[in-house]
Parts: structure tokens; sequence; C-alpha cells
């Protein structure tokens, strides 16, 4: 093989893959012992492309779950359509640390802070945890339909805010739940974009 | 590494040709279709605009172009499989809120990598604090107890992401091609894959070559030389 003769792209890779005869192969060594630039850099390619597709280890997802990603699109715009000019607040029914308990509230431990808001149709019920660190809480919400299905109130935004600051951001879950989890003590707002419209929840103290 | 299925598009193909699915099923099902029809790897910039523009195909591919890395992420962070699914669709949703002021939209893998990896973090920690007050035994020689991946392996998940997403792009048979040599555990024989494709073994080598050639050119259209 001449010096002046690049070596081909399919030998190159016969090459890296140890399939040339003996002859073969020291006739590539030899040229790419001349340091001809191009086969070099084509001969470092190859390599890395082959170990990145050897060492892969990358995994799908299940299909359901594809699927259901590729459905929040439509389901966002649907939502924003619908909600984009609505602003509702959310008004308190029930703090567990001012009121007495009624019938079907569940009783909580002296740590925990239980408040009821109301907007329209959903309930949104925050649970205020006290952590062992001073001055730190977990909140955990669940917005809950006065009737119906809770299927519309699964993967919502919820964000946690502080003054004009949004100092956390989350999703419910399948149920309507939500965590902002080990909160600095202070005054917040929590603002859920729910499909009847963005729903504020005003200064909630913690 | 793939499983012995043999396809690395095995997992859009049992799609192929279903009617009358739900709208998610059938975006999935046809974004695969003109992606491979096009070969074009496309940019994720394009795919950006194409969403806010309401394109709810631009949406489809942008999650189908992710969804190896961000799940891998979540598992590679010590996630389950449960936790790696809500993961994932939070690291979408979280995507799709943040669409229209994402800056950098050329460093998206990177900025998912880094939401992924930030949230599987959480999770997992989360369960092991619950764990370890519950007195359950912590596996201190787990490797991802606390702390992140490594930047060279994040670096490497992305590249391998990116290849995936480019040897979907090829021909079927390039695609079955490509996996059989590179991305099966135990690859084939060049003469298991001539019987598989349909040629004699000793088009084997050239095919490869071909295939090699096209997954450069279509890595190379979006800068990945």
């Amino acid at each position: 093989m001449s010096d002046s003769v690049h070596v081909s792209f399919e030998r190159l890779i016969d090459y890296l893959e140890g399939k040339l005869s003996e002859p073969d192969r020291r006739a590539v060594e030899e040229h790419l012992a001349t340091g001809c630039p191009a086969c070099d850099a084509e001969l470092a390619w190859i390599g890395r492309l082959i170990a990145l597709m050897r060492t892969d280890e990358l995994v799908d997802p299940p299909k359901e779950v594809i699927e259901r990603a590729c459905a929040l699109y439509s389901k966002m715009r649907q939502q924003s359509g619908a909600s984009a000019h609505r602003e509702l607040e959310a008004v308190l029914v029930y703090d567990s640390h001012s009121s007495l308990q009624p019938a079907g509230v569940r009783t909580m431990g002296g740590e925990v802070r239980q408040l009821l808001y109301r907007a329209e149709d959903v309930d949104i019920d925050l649970q205020m945890r006290e952590l062992e660190r001073p001055g730190s809480i977990d909140i955990l919400g669940q917005v809950l339909p006065l009737a119906g299905e809770a299927g519309d109130l699964a993967f919502q935004s919820v964000r946690l805010m502080r003054g004009d600051e949004e100092v956390g951001s989350t999703f419910t879950n399948a149920i309507g739940e939500f965590a902002f989890e080990e909160v600095e003590e202070a005054t917040y707002g929590i603002g859920l974009r729910l499909k009847m419209g963005h729903v504020n929840i005003r200064d909630v103290s913690l | 590494m793939s499983s012995d299925s043999g396809d690395i598009g095995h997992a859009f193909d049992v799609y192929g040709g279903i009617a009358q699915e739900p709208s998610s099923r059938a975006i999935y099902s046809d974004v695969q279709r003109r992606g491979r029809r096009q070969h074009v790897l496309s940019a994720d910039d394009e795919l950006i605009r194409r969403c806010l523009a309401g394109d709810e195909r631009g949406w489809g591919e942008l999650v189908l172009k992710y969804r190896r890395l961000i799940y891998s992420v979540a598992l590679k962070c010590g996630a389950t499989c449960s936790e790696a699914d809500d993961i994932f669709q939070t690291v979408c949703l979280v995507l799709l809120e943040k669409l229209d002021t994402l800056r950098e939209t050329s460093k998206l893998g990177t900025w998912l990598l880094t939401t992924a990896s930030r949230m599987s973090w959480t999770v997992v920690e989360k369960r092991r604090r619950k764990e370890n007050s519950a007195g359950a035994a912590y596996e201190m020689t787990d490797p991802v107890v606390s702390g992140s991946l490594p930047e060279q392996e994040l670096v490497r998940l992305e590249m391998q992401n990116t290849v995936r997403w480019a040897v979907e792009q090829l021909p079927r048979r390039c695609r079955s091609m490509i996996t059989y040599l590179f991305y099966l555990e135990k690859p084939l024989s060049y003469q298991e894959i001539g019987r598989r494709l349909g040629i004699p073994p000793g088009s084997v080598g050239p095919t490869r070559a071909r295939c090699l050639e096209k997954l450069r050119a279509v890595l190379g259209r979006r800068g990945y030389r």
C-alpha cells in the first residue's frame, strides 16, 4: 500500500474489528505509521463511534410511559386554552390551628397543621409538617374534586411563591397530590394551573 | 446494551400501521415514519420552534429523541422502574412548561440530563432516608448512594443517545445491520447477518461500511463529527 493512498473506510473498520488478514493488517499499519492525518482522524472517529455503540446501556421507557408523555402536549394546550384568562382566588375554609375539627376531617398529630382551601369545584388540602430541623417544614398538598373524577387534576403545575419570586415548582401526581419538602418557615403563595383556571392561594403562613 | 430482539427500531415498529389509535400513539407512530422517510436528525431548536407553533408532532419527536436519556439517567441514579416512570413524566412536563423560556436550545440534551439527574437524586435520597429511618439496610456498597453521576458519564450518555437517535433515522436494513454488529451483547456472525438480511455473507462488510457512512452523514448534518 502506498503512503499516498488513503485506507478505505471499509478497510479501517475491518482493521478495528480485527477482520483483516495478516498482510492486509500490516499494510494498514504501515500506512498509519506514516502519520497520515486523514486516516488517523477517520480511524479515531470510527473507533469512538463503535465504542459508544458497544458500551450503550440506554434503556427505553415502557411504551405506555412514552405515550403518556406524548399526550402531555395536547393536554396542556387544551388546558391553557380553556383557562388562560381565568384567575381564581382560593378561599380558606378550614384551619386546624384555629377551628374545631369538623366532621370527616382526619385528626392530625400536634406537629401537623391542616388547611383546606376551596376554589369553585375543587378543594386544595394542605398539610404542613414540622421537621426535626428547626424552621423547616414539608408542605403536602392534594387537589380534590368536589364532585366527579380526579383525572383532570393529575400532572398539573404547582408553584410555590415567596412574594413575586418562584421558589419552587412541582406537578400533581396521578391522584392530585403534590409536595414541597424542607421549606423554610415564611409566608408563601401557592399557584396551581388547573384546567378550570389558575388557582391562587395567598398568604399561607408557615 | 440492546436486548436480543435484534432491531433497534423495534420499540417503534410495534406501532407501525396501527389505525384508529389514541392521539399520542398515532403521533408516536407518525413521528417515527416521517423521521425514517426524511432521514434527517431534527435540530432541537427547530423541534422547539415547532412545538411553540402548535405542532404536536414536534413534541412527539422531542419526547422520542430524549426518552432513553431521561429514563436511563433516572435508573443510573438508583431510581426504581416505577420511580423512573414518574421522573420521566415529570421531566417531560417541566420541559413542556419551560419550552418558551429555554435559552441555548442547542444544549437541550445537557439541560435534560441535569434536570433528570437532580430530580432522580431527590427521589432516591428521599426513599433512602425513609428506608434508613425505618431500619432497613442501607446499601453502602451502592455506587450511587449520594452525589451525582460523573461529568464524563453524563457526556457519554448524551452522545450515546444522539447516536441511537441517528441510527433510528437510517433505513431499516442499516438499522438492523448496525444493531446486529454493535448493539447486541454478542454480535451476530456475518453468516447469520447475511441470512437475516437476505444478502450474501461476503456483502456484509461493504454494506456495514455504507451504513456507517450513512450514520456519519446523519450525525454530521447536526454537527456531530
